[in-house]
Order: structure tokens, then C-alpha cells, then sequence
């Protein structure tokens, strides 16, 4: 491995060995087999952490516009306060089915959701010095789908609720939506 | 803003160019030794235990009524306090000057107020020394040195029940010499000013300090005349007596109605708190009784019991304990634990689940059921009146004479320990939770000493006990053979060594030859060699040692013979092949010579004569034989034990012709026990002291101490473990540490002449770490392993004004983490890279990177390919 040491304008290189737990046999391609799932479900952790992330994000914007539409005269003939209940039940709706365990996230009281299958299958393949198994592997590759699941779903909400409220705001701050992976847009325009 | 383009060199930056070339060629001599002592002092030293058999423990003291609170002095270890009845302990008194404690007395009217008497008052030959007496107004946080600097060993302290300012010292003073400080001494303002209110002679100092709780001004002092030589101890005489003052201690008088028209070994008293007129003394005498007893408050007194073996080795023991509620309940501290309920008539041994050679006693006054004891294995409470005891090993107060490491992977370390036999622990048990208690396990019993284990064969380990029983365990099977050369009892023999064939010391040398590990040689009096695991020696070596029959009697003195083998004399202490040249054999004995042989012991050379500045018949305690260089050795020499405190190291770089020394720049009022040479740079050595450990980077020209975070401890060895490039240290009192990594030791010259340095990474192993056991709460004990992943060392000349990072990328280039350094500082940094890759994106609002256990680590390289 390389590593660089950086203080302030100052960088320093050295070379470091890693070696396998030489109580184990693993090969060449196991660690690379190992490797490969983990970096598989760390991407699929990071979509789904942004997921949730702008889940919240969104929550608290909608819940802020509420607020402030209680506090001052309708607009939109009265029924904005509804549409953004509606959105911030959607929101919570599939960040509940399909992103994370609801609050209180009380373990196996709870079923678990597809970032909760993340975290136990990175935990199976990475914390023991072994290749993974086959089941593994396969298991992987479904939840690579069970990820665009939820995102799908997620941006459902996002098309047929959210955005389409920012048309809707009038004096509103409009809905800062991010795009998913980095960007993000003001208006109703993906 | 454009980047300062720097000079980019592996490790090392060189922003100055051409200055910091030449600064990078400036001797590390030529630095502060205070900024080096900087620049390293956030290094620190890991514990690995042992913690199985406690280590000696000198006094317990307890808070009447509060099951609690209760205090521990160690032998060599400071003093730990429990605030939740031994479930956890605070290390305490770890800052001080000295570290041996020899008394600790709580002031009975303010129990915040805590008096240690520092320097074991059991003058056995292994000990610590103190330097006075220490008081502490908060339980122990913190503490004032308050006097008596040269009393060298406190064996009790009285407090007045009615003011914490007032105390009663019994100094026992300097065990290897004459000297005044010693007798009872008396403060009245909280040790502002003593007045030494009792004192006999130069040879005679207090052995035991008794107050009448009911009414302070009776006071009971033991003088006691001692004096150990190396070669022999001398307990007792005519001026062995009790004396008793009515005045709070202005004047004394010389109790002996009834007592002994003999000369007396030392003297051990204890006064009933209950009936105060009832009065017990214990010692040994020629003829006439072990333990008497007074009913009128010492004006007379009966022998009431003769049996010895209740005071097995007075002058270890001699010390006697009275139920505070019931005068005939008395326990007798000895080699086992005796109890009388019939007023010391009678003695029935008791705690024999305990291990033996009981130091202290405290019995609740409100509670007699409960009792804490302290022996050489540690600390015990009972609380059933001593029939039952909880042995609390918690804490490490280990004392190791010896240490080894082995070459398994992790290695492991091995050692002896005062009383507690021999021990191999791992270095990385490579189990979560650390390196447990059960981790260690014993190979052999005894005093224990050399634990060396066969290279290329770790299951083999070469152990020794006192006085020259020499042993092989196959760890795998438990299977330890005796492989004595000469089988007749040795050891604790019983006899003196003058009509021995050969003779061994208490710590006698095992060194398996560098060049091959089937040869190992073995000290007494002659070098003895094997090449077949023990079934066979061969002496290559005539008498290497003085041979002064007149340090070869009896020991014990005038009332008794006590030959332990710790008294064991003209014999070999240290044993060192040249790991360079084969056959380049050095010696060095307990009576002075240093003696070579370059031809594989056909012939011999004392030398002792060339080292200009070596006092005559010191204890060489131990060579090192260069790994640099075959003319090269290194010599420790300890010569306390002829009551000289003064540090000697020399160096003879022509094997032996000439010789320097290099103890110079060493404290000079603390004694050296070992030296050894880095086996990566030449220049670098270091020094286990009596009281700490030091390094030099000039070949020992200057010293700057590396103890950092470990207490002010006994280092009794050290041992570098080559292809880990750890340094592991044996301490006399708080058991076994490791310094992982050496690197940043080895390359600090060319740190420190570095804007930034960046030390050469140790190999990281993707060690598989086990969960082995269940949750195990906090009275357990268990050390650290080594930080899990890579160790990253780095040194800053000046505080970074920005961040500091150490990025980690894979051989093609490809980024894998990126590790802010939290609070940078000047000097050596650490770093640890978990060899986990970055993780995924955070979710906001949740603590930590959210990246499981477990996760995303990064591959190695394949043990196996394909």
C-alpha cells in the first residue's frame, strides 16, 4: 500500500506491507472476490445512506413550509397544507418500507430494510479473513436490486409529489431537491 | 494559491535543502536531551500483564465499616485503590519519585488523608527502595513527599486516632548498610517536622509500630538489627528488642520482663484494640519461644507458644495480627497463614487456597469476619473471618526477574516472577477483547526466572527456580523435565553452598547460543553447555567466579540459618554469546569478574581487571554481546547490594582489553539492572533501571528517559523482539509491556532534523481477531492488544498550522482512505489505519462513520497464490 502523509504543503510518501493472517489461506482471488462484494454494497450503502439523507432533507423542508403555511393565509385554495402532508407521509412511507427501519429502530422488533441487509451482509463478508460464499455472492447481486427498488420508489415521490409542489408554493421557499449522486435542482425540472 | 513545491524523498521531507542535509548528519548527542524526551514522550509503553498471581503486596488498608473502599501497596507497584469492593482498581502514586511501597496508614479521625511509607520494609534480597514518607489529602489523587528521604524502607505507620497530623514512622533504613535515618520518628504537623524520637544504632532500625487506639500515647517499637550482604543476611541480635512509650513517644522504655535473655530476630507486635492491655510479640529465639504474650500492657510477659514454624523466616515475616474485637483471636503472617482463637496457644494454618508468604493483614474493626490480606501472590479478602478468601487479580503487581520473547507470530513472552514461578503470555492473544488473565499460562513454579524458548521450536521453553534447578516444558504437554547437571537438591537446599559440587544462584543464567538453537549453556559456578536438551552437559569452564568459601557459609545470622539460595554467592549471573562470531562467550559473575572466552570455552580471560572504574566484587548483572559487532559488548553492573546506589554501565569494543563508561549521563543515585543494544542502529542502547528506563543515541554518551506513561518501576530486563522490532521490558512490580514499534526510536535523528518526518511502517497483518468468551463486566482483567490494523508513525518539528492527513492508496494508484489525524503536536505522532477502506456515504446526524464492523477491508497479499 502507499500512503502520503500531507502536512500542510508538505508530502511524504512511504510503502507499507500488508500481508493476510498467515494462519489463514486465502488467495490472490479470494481476497479479491472479498473485496469486490464489499465494494459492491458500499456503493449500494452510499446510494442508499444519500437516499435516506435527502429523505430527511426533504422531510424537514416540507415540514418548515407547513409550518409557516399554518401560520399565515392559505394559499392555492387552501388545500397546499394537505398535498404537503401527503408528501411527507410518502416520504416517510418509503423510507419505512423500503430504506430503513422506522423509529424507534428497534432491532428484531422490527423487520429489517434493504440498508439493514447492507450493514449484515458487509459485516458477513468483511469481518472474517475468508472469500465469500456463493450464497453471498448471490445475495449481493439481490440486493443490488432490492436497492433500485427502493431508490425507484423513492424517486416516484420525488416525480409525482414533490416536485410538482414547488409549482404550488407561491411564496413559499421552493423545495430544494437534490438529484441523487450529486447536483441538485430548485425547480420542478429534472 | 500556489503549492509550495518541496523536495519529496521517501519518509523524509527536506523543505531547507542543502541545511537540512547537513542537519540530518548532526549527532542526536548534540540535541536537548529535554527536546528529544519531547519529541517522544507521546510513546507509550502497553501492558500485556501478567495478572493470574497478583505480586507482592506490602500493606492493605480498608475504611472500618465501608466494604468499598480499601487500598493496595505494592512491593514495587504504587498503591491502587477500589472504590466498589475490588470490581475495578485506581492506579495510584504513579508519579512520584520511588515506587516501592512499604506502609500505608490512613488517618483513622479523616479517612481522606492517606500516609505511605514508601520502600518495602521486608528486606528480602530482591527489593525496591523508598525515599521517605508521602501523604496524600484526597485518597490518594494526589501527593506530598513530606520527609525522611533517607530512611530507605518504612515498614509502619501510626496515625493518631484523634489528629491526621500526627503520625508515628518505623523506619527500618538502609538494608545493605549503616545509617542513622532509621529508628521511630514522630510528626505532629502533618510531616512539615519529625523528630526521630527512638533510635538504638546505625545497624538497628524499626521492624513494627504498634498505637493503643484507646489511648495514643502508648506506643509499642520493634528495633530490630539487620543487615543483608549478598552473600549472607544477618537477623536479630541483643539489640533486637520491644520498647514502649506512656508519653506519646518522648521517652521509651526497653521491655524484657518476662521476655528472652537472648538475642531476638526480628520483631513483629500487635495490641489488642479491644482489651489494649493485651499485647503479643513474635519473633525467634535460640532457645526460648516464637510468640509471647503481655496482659498488663507490656510490663510482663509469658511465652505462649515455641512452635517455629508459625514464624517461619522471621525476618520476611515476624509479623502478628490481633482480631480488633476478640484478644485471643491472633493471626500469625508467615510462609502460610495461622490462625489462634485461644490467645496464640495454639495455631491451626489456615488459607490454603491462598498463596503463601503473607506481607500484610487488615481486619475491619466494625466487621472482624471481614479481612484483607496480602502475600506474595497478590491480595485476598475474606469475609468469613479468614476461613474462605476471594482472590482479587485484577490488577498487575507481577515481578518479573527475567523476560524472553519467543519467535511465534504474534510472539509471545515469557518470564520468571518473585514466587509466582514462570509464565508465557501472548503479545496480541488475537482475541477481541484483549489479552485476558487466562491468556498466561504457567510453565514451571518456583521464584521464577529465565523462560527461554527454543528458536524454531516455541513449545520447548528452558525455565530455572532458585539456586540451580534447571527445567524443560514442553508447553504442548505440560511434560517438564529436571535436567539438573548435577542431580542433588538444590534450589531452597537448606544447606550452605560451601560443600557444594556446584554452586547456582538465586537468578541463575540459561542463554540458548545464538548459532544454535539445540546449544544452551547454564551458570553456576562453571559454564555448563548441552546440545541435547539437558540429557547430557559438558563443563566448559574451570571456576569462573571468586571463590571466596568465606561467602559460601551458612545465612541467617546468630539465631538461625536460612539458606533460600537467595544468599547463593560467587557464582554466574549472566551468560552471553556473541550472536556474531561463534564461541565468543562472555560471563559475568555476582562477585565482580567479567570473563571471556573466544575459543568456545577452551580458554578463559577474566577481564575484570581492564574496566577502570568497575568497584570490586559487584554484581554484573548482565552482559549484552553486540549484534553489531564481535569485539563488542555492553555491561551492567548492579552494586547496590554493597549499599552502592551509583549506576555503572560499560562498553569494551576490543573484547574486553579496554573498556569506557557510559553511565554518565544516568541519574547517579539509581542503580542499572540491564543494558541492551538495538539491533538496527548501533548507536542506540538502552537501560532498565531500579526506577525506570533510558535511552541513548551516542552509544551512551547522553540518556534521555523513555518511561513516558509507565510508573517509576523496576526494569528488571529487557528483551527486543527482532522481527516485530518490539521492545519488551520486564518489570519487578507491574509485569510485562511491550513498545511496539522501535522505528520511530531507531529514525528519530533523522526525524528530528526533519521539518516532517515519516517513520518506515511495520508490516500489518489482516489478523483475524476471535471472540473467545463471554461478557465479562469490568472486574476481569484484560490488557490491550496491539491497535488493530497499521500502526502509522510520523514527527512534526513545529505545530502544524493546518490539517494533517495520511492518505492510503493501493498499489495501482487507486485511492483508499484518507485518515484525518486528530490533534497532530509536535514530536512523534501515531496514526492507525484500520485497513478498512472508506466507507460508504454517512448518514447525517449519526454518530461515526456508519461503516460496519467489519467492513470494506482492504486485501492483502496472498499467503498462497492461486
Amino acid at each position: 500500500m502507499e500512503l502520503t502523509l500531507r502536512v500542510g504543503d508538505i508530502e511524504l510518501e512511504q510503502t507499507l506491507e500488508l500481508r493476510g493472517d498467515p494462519r489463514i489461506e486465502m488467495t490472490a482471488q479470494d481476497y479479491r472476490q472479498q473485496i469486490g462484494a464489499l465494494m459492491a454494497l458500499r456503493e449500494m450503502a452510499s446510494d442508499l445512506n444519500e437516499a435516506i439523507n435527502l429523505v430527511e432533507s426533504l422531510r424537514s423542508q416540507l415540514e418548515s413550509i407547513q409550518e409557516a403555511a399554518r401560520a399565515s393565509r392559505p394559499v392555492d385554495g387552501g388545500d397546499l397544507s394537505g398535498a404537503l402532508a401527503a408528501a411527507i407521509d410518502s416520504l416517510g412511507a418509503v423510507s419505512a418500507t423500503y430504506l430503513r427501519r422506522p423509529p424507534p429502530r428497534m432491532n428484531y422488533r422490527q423487520r429489517p430494510r434493504v440498508s439493514e441487509e447492507i450493514r449484515s451482509l458487509t459485516r458477513a463478508i468483511g469481518g472474517v479473513e475468508a472469500r465469500p460464499t456463493e450464497p453471498q455472492l448471490t445475495r449481493v447481486e439481490g440486493l443490488r436490486d432490492e436497492s433500485r427498488e427502493a431508490l425507484a420508489a423513492l424517486d416516484r415521490v420525488l416525480d409525482r409529489m414533490i416536485r410538482p409542489l414547488n409549482d404550488r408554493l407561491g411564496e413559499y421557499p421552493r423545495i430544494m431537491v437534490p438529484a441523487r449522486g450529486g447536483g441538485e435542482s430548485v425547480s420542478g425540472e429534472r | 494559491m500556489t503549492s509550495l513545491r518541496v523536495l519529496r524523498v521517501c519518509g523524509r521531507a527536506l523543505p531547507f535543502g542543502l541545511l537540512a542535509l547537513l542537519a540530518a548528519g548532526t549527532p542526536l548527542a548534540a540535541q536537548d536531551p529535554a527536546a528529544v524526551a519531547e519529541a517522544i514522550s507521546e510513546l507509550t509503553w502497553r501492558p500485556i500483564g501478567p495478572a493470574n498471581m497478583g505480586g507482592r503486596v506490602t500493606d492493605i488498608v480498608g475504611v472500618p465499616g465501608d466494604p468499598k473502599v480499601f487500598y493496595v501497596g505494592g512491593a514495587d507497584g504504587g498503591v491502587f485503590r477500589t472504590t466498589n469492593a475490588g470490581v475495578t482498581f485506581d492506579a495510584l502514586f504513579t508519579d512520584q519519585a520511588v515506587y516501592s511501597v512499604g506502609a500505608l496508614a490512613l488517618a483513622p479521625s479523616d479517612p481522606n488523608v492517606l500516609w505511605l511509607g514508601s520502600g518495602e520494609g521486608d528486606p528480602r534480597n530482591s527489593v525496591s527502595y523508598g525515599n521517605g514518607v508521602y501523604r496524600s489529602l484526597d485518597r490518594g489523587g494526589t501527593w506530598s513527599h513530606v520527609g525522611l528521604d533517607g530512611t530507605e524502607r518504612i515498614k509502619r505507620i501510626a496515625v493518631d486516632p484523634r489528629n491526621p497530623d500526627v503520625a508515628f514512622v518505623c523506619a527500618l533504613g538502609r538494608e545493605w548498610g549503616p545509617n542513622e535515618d532509621r529508628g521511630v520518628f514522630r510528626t505532629t504537623d502533618g510531616g512539615r517536622a519529625w523528630d526521630k524520637i527512638l533510635y538504638v544504632d546505625e545497624d538497628t532500625g524499626c521492624s513494627d509500630l504498634r498505637m493503643d487506639p484507646s489511648n495514643p500515647r502508648i506506643v509499642f517499637a520493634a528495633m530490630w538489627t539487620f543487615r543483608r550482604r549478598p552473600w549472607r543476611f544477618d537477623d536479630g541480635g541483643r539489640e533486637t528488642a520491644l520498647y514502649r512509650s506512656k508519653d506519646g513517644g518522648d521517652t521509651w522504655q526497653r521491655l524484657d520482663n518476662g521476655l528472652p535473655d537472648a538475642p531476638m530476630a526480628r520483631i513483629g507486635v500487635g495490641i489488642s484494640a479491644s482489651h489494649p492491655n493485651i499485647v503479643y510479640l513474635i519473633t525467634e529465639t535460640p532457645e526460648d519461644g516464637t510468640l509471647f504474650r503481655s496482659e498488663d500492657g507490656g510490663e510482663s510477659w509469658r511465652m505462649v507458644n515455641d512452635d517455629r514454624g508459625i514464624n517461619f523466616r522471621p525476618f520476611y515475616y515476624s509479623d502478628i495480627r490481633v482480631d480488633p474485637n476478640n484478644p485471643n483471636v491472633v493471626y500469625s503472617l508467615s510462609g502460610g497463614l495461622y490462625k489462634s482463637i485461644d490467645g496464640g496457644r495454639t495455631f491451626d494454618r489456615i488459607a490454603r487456597g491462598v498463596h503463601g508468604d503473607h506481607q500484610s493483614m487488615w481486619i475491619d474493626p466494625l466487621d472482624s469476619d471481614r479481612v484483607l490480606s496480602g502475600s506474595d501472590g497478590g491480595f485476598q479478602v475474606s469475609y468469613d473471618a479468614a476461613a474462605n478468601w476471594d482472590i482479587i487479580n485484577n490488577v498487575t503487581l507481577a515481578q518479573f526477574y527475567q523476560i524472553d520473547v519467543d519467535d511465534q507470530d504474534p510472539f509471545w513472552v515469557c518470564g520468571g516472577l518473585q514466587d509466582n514461578g514462570n509464565w508465557c503470555g501472548p503479545s496480541n492473544s488475537l482475541h477481541s477483547g484483549g489479552i485476558y488473565k487466562d491468556d498466561w499460562f504457567r510453565i514451571s513454579g518456583g521464584d521464577g526466572f529465565y523462560s527461554q524458548s527454543v528458536p524454531g521450536s516455541p513449545h520447548l521453553v528452558y525455565t530455572n527456580l532458585q539456586g540451580g534447578v534447571i527445567m524443560l516444558t514442553d508447553t504442548r504437554t505440560g511434560v517438564t523435565r529436571r535436567i539438573h547437571p548435577y542431580p542433588k537438591i538444590v534450589g531452597s537446599a537448606g544447606d550452605a553452598m560451601i560443600d557444594h559440587r556446584y554452586r547456582f544462584n538465586w537468578d541463575a543464567p540459561i542463554h540458548i547460543s545464538p548459532h544454535d538453537p539445540n546449544t544452551v549453556y547454564w551458570g553456576g559456578n562453571v559454564l555448563f553447555k548441552s546440545a541435547d536438551l539437558g540429557y547430557s552437559w559438558e563443563v566448559i569452564s574451570p571456576d569462573l567466579t571468586t571463590d571466596d568459601p568465606e561467602k559460601q557459609r551458612d545465612s541467617g545470622g546468630e539465631i538461625y540459618n536460612d539458606n533460600t539460595a537467595a544468599e547463593f554467592h560467587t557464582t554466574i549471573l549472566t551468560i552471553e554469546e556473541s550472536p556474531i562470531e561463534a564461541g565468543v562467550i562472555w560471563v559475568g559473575t555476582d562477585d565482580g569478574n567479567i570473563q571471556i572466552t573466544r575459543d568456545g570455552g577452551a580458554t578463559w580471560t577474566n577481564v575484570r581487571d581492564n574496566v577502570r572504574g568497575l568497584p570490586e566484587f559487584a554484581w554484573i548483572a548482565k552482559i549484552e554481546a553486540s549484534s553489531h559487532d564481535a569485539a563488542t559488548a555492553f555491561v551492567a553492573v548492579d552494586n547496590h547490594r554493597l549499599d552502592d546506589f551509583a549506576p555503572y554501565v560499560f562498553v569494551t569494543r576490543d573484547y574486553g582489553r579496554s573498556w569506557r563508561n557510559l553511565a554518565e549521563g544516568l541519574p547517579q543515585t539509581d542503580y542499572v539492572k540491564v543494558v541492551r543494544q538495538d539491533p538496527v542502529e548501533s548507536d542506540i542502547l538502552y537501560v532498565g533501571m531500579e526506577l525506570g528506563i533510558y535511552a541513548s543515541w551516542d552509544a551512551g554518551e547522553t540518556w534521555v528517559s523513555i518511561r513516558n506513561d509507565l510508573p517509576p518501576v523496576s526494569v528488571r530486563d529487557i528483551q527486543i523482539q527482532r522481527r516485530d522490532n518490539a521492545l519488551v521490558i520486564g518489570t519487578h512490580g507491574r509485569g510485562a509491556f511491550v513498545l511496539d514499534d522501535l522505528t520511530p526510536l531507531q529514525q528519530l535523528p533523522a526525524a528530528l532534523a526533519s521539518g516532517a518526518h515519516f517513520f518506515d511502517p511495520r508490516r500489518a497483518t489482516r489478523w483475524q481477531m476471535a471472540n473467545r468468551d463471554a461478557s465479562m463486566g469490568q472486574r476481569s482483567y484484560r490488557a490491550p492488544n496491539p491497535p488493530s490494523g497499521a500502526s502509522l508513525y510520523f514527527h512534526l518539528a513545529t505545530q502544524p498550522s493546518g490539517p494533517v492527513s495520511v492518505a492510503v492508496a493501493d498499489a495501482s494508484g487507486a485511492a483508499v482512505r484518507d485518515i484525518r489525524v486528530r490533534e497532530p503536536h509536535v514530536g512523534v505522532n501515531r496514526v492507525v489505519w484500520d485497513l478498512r477502506h472508506e466507507g460508504p456515504t454517512r448518514i447525517r446526524g449519526q454518530d461515526g462513520t456508519h461503516t460496519p464492523r467489519g467492513g470494506y477491508r482492504v486485501g492483502a497479499d496472498a499467503r498462497a497464490s492461486g
